[in-house]
């Protein structure tokens, strides 16, 4: 354009995005075919390069475009404009080069990036206050769980104590049959004293962040055993390449524990055998503990995970019912599954997966 | 060659008339009520300018920079410390302070709120420059500030002005600062300017 605002020049690519013909405009008044620019931020800016001033810039964000180029759907380009002063060879006249980038696309990706945005900051506000929830309800059943155990456990001591004095008191003046009805009063408080403290276990194992340590699978696994402490003539096969990883030691030790314990509580024979074995599927390890144990009846299959769900016939107190609804519980906070493969006569095979990496729930302390 | 306590006053006088006028064209086209001024300018090297840009904290700044050549040659820059960039910025545009699309904008809004305010102080001095000067393309860069002026030096003779401007939009009560970094390679040029401006002054 010339300082008469007469355009000079309009490329090909102005004549496509504009749809207005070089023939059309050139030699034509800039300001009587695009109105907006008589307006003063455009007029006295484009005037001073005229008289020598410095380039322009007008950026998309206050200025959508300057000369109006339609895209689909009735809109106009977004665009960033330079105006830069033009001499000719003798520096007589002076010209204002506009050049002009279509910034659509990027305006377009920003707008969808922030409606992204704001659905992700509701849906994190929504998670977090989930998860302060979830944290407040933990932290409220470790505590009711801590009181009922500490309650209930007050007058089942009184009334195996009682029972004890009944015992001594009566000794000899009681029949055969009322002395047995009192054995089983006591051995009755204190299979409910196991329950009452499998109830702590079990919440203590619902909260808590553990550190990840460096795990020897296979010497865990021996550690295992040996604070199990099971019958010499118990034949135990370990997978020679158990996985060495980081991992939360502890919660991989509950699981491990409790299924070999579980293999060695329900054997019928003292020559039982256990095998401990291993796979990489990707991502995740998948650990079995298989026996050859007396198996369990599928109707029982589905509930053994159930939290007080008991298919031991012996009453002796130490099996409550807790032990494999930990299991499952721990393993499934891991993102990992368990299943149980069994059949009467044929022994029970649990299969678990476990992460190769482990991740954390991040910390609602900040 | 240094300048007087005159000369600068006079220098002073011409940024003050600059960024005003640039305050006034922004106002127009946003419909805000933005004021800056410069209540002082100094003349340094680029050692001392390293020494002052510790003060502003944090390493790199948005600046936009327009190089001159002809009878007055050298660099402007406006150069936008972080807090009054986002303050700045924000304020123009409606995004929240912090927000990390904040970023995105900062160099499109920046870029003409910079060139709006050079251009002003630029057309201030040169009213005063018989000759006409040819320009660079503007552009926005972010860095250190001495990196940036340094990256035009190459003249010994090469001389800094520094004036710290202070700005304030009274209808959204958000202010802040902007640092103006004029170079150039002499100043012979620049202090026939402010003789020129300082005559038609006393002719009133």
């Amino acid at each position: 354009m010339d300082q008469n605002y007469v355009v000079r020049r309009w490329n090909s690519c102005l004549e496509r995005w504009s749809g207005i013909p070089k023939e059309s405009i050139l030699g034509t008044h800039l300001l009587e075919r695009f109105p907006k620019l008589k307006q003063p931020q455009y007029f006295l800016r484009i005037g001073e390069v005229f008289k020598g001033g410095p380039p322009l810039v007008f950026s998309s964000k206050f200025h959508q475009y300057l000369i109006p180029c339609p895209i689909g759907k009735g809109g106009n380009q977004t665009q960033q404009t330079m105006v830069t002063p033009v001499y000719d060879e003798e520096g007589q006249e002076n010209y204002a080069l506009f050049t002009i980038q279509d910034v659509t696309d990027a305006t377009h990706q920003l707008a969808n990036f922030r409606n992204i945005k704001k659905n992700l900051l509701g849906k994190e506000i929504e998670l977090k206050t989930v998860l302060l929830e979830v944290q407040r309800i933990n932290s409220e059943l470790e505590n009711f769980a801590h009181v009922v155990s500490h309650d209930l456990k007050a007058p089942l001591r009184g009334i195996k104590n009682l029972a004890d004095w009944i015992l001594e008191d009566l000794e000899g003046k009681i029949t055969e049959e009322s002395k047995m009805h009192l054995e089983r009063l006591k051995e009755r408080a204190t299979h409910m004293h196991a329950m009452i403290d499998s109830i702590l276990h079990y919440s203590r194992n619902i909260s808590g962040e553990l550190e990840i340590e460096f795990v020897d699978t296979k010497a865990l696994i021996k550690e295992v055993i040996e604070e199990l402490c099971p019958p010499s003539s118990f034949h135990l096969h370990i997978h020679p390449d158990l996985p060495k990883f980081n991992t939360q030691r502890t919660k991989l030790k509950q699981v491990f524990t409790n299924l070999i314990d579980n293999a060695f509580k329900h054997h019928d024979r003292e020559d039982g055998k256990i095998e401990i074995g291993v796979k990489d599927t990707g991502d995740m390890f998948e650990f079995i503990v298989k026996d050859d144990g007396p198996g369990i009846e599928p109707t029982f299959q589905k509930s053994i995970f159930v939290i007080f769900q008991t298919i031991s016939k012996k009453s002796t107190g130490d099996s409550t019912g807790i032990g494999l609804a930990i299991t499952k519980k721990i393993v499934n906070d891991n993102r990992g599954t368990i299943e149980l493969e069994s059949s009467p006569g044929a022994g029970a095979l649990f299969r678990f997966t476990w992460p190769k990496n482990i991740q954390t729930l991040p910390s609602s302390d900040h | 060659m240094k300048l007087t306590e005159d000369q600068i006053d006079a220098l002073g006088e011409l940024f003050n008339i600059g960024v005003g006028k640039g305050a006034d064209m922004l106002n127009q086209m946003l419909g805000c009520q933005i004021r800056i001024r410069v209540p002082h300018i100094e003349t340094l090297t680029l050692n001392e300018l390293e020494k002052q840009a510790q003060e502003f904290g944090p390493k790199e700044v948005s600046t936009v920079n327009l190089s001159f050549e002809g009878s007055l040659s050298g660099n402007a820059m406006l150069a936008f410390p972080p807090q009054s960039a986002q303050n700045l910025v924000s304020a123009l545009t409606g995004e929240e302070p912090g927000s990390p699309e904040l970023d995105s904008v900062t160099m499109d809004t920046l870029s003409e709120v910079g060139n709006i305010i050079i251009n002003s102080v630029m057309g201030s001095i040169t009213n005063f420059v018989n000759q006409r000067l040819d320009y660079s393309v503007p552009h926005y860069a972010e860095n250190a500030i001495h990196k940036l002026v340094g990256n035009h030096i190459d003249d010994p003779e090469y001389s800094i002005i520094l004036a710290k401007a202070h700005f304030s939009i009274e209808n959204l009560e958000v202010d802040g600062e902007i640092i103006l970094i004029f170079g150039v390679g002499s100043l012979e040029a620049l202090l026939q300017a402010i003789e020129a401006f300082k005559k038609k002054l006393e002719s009133g």
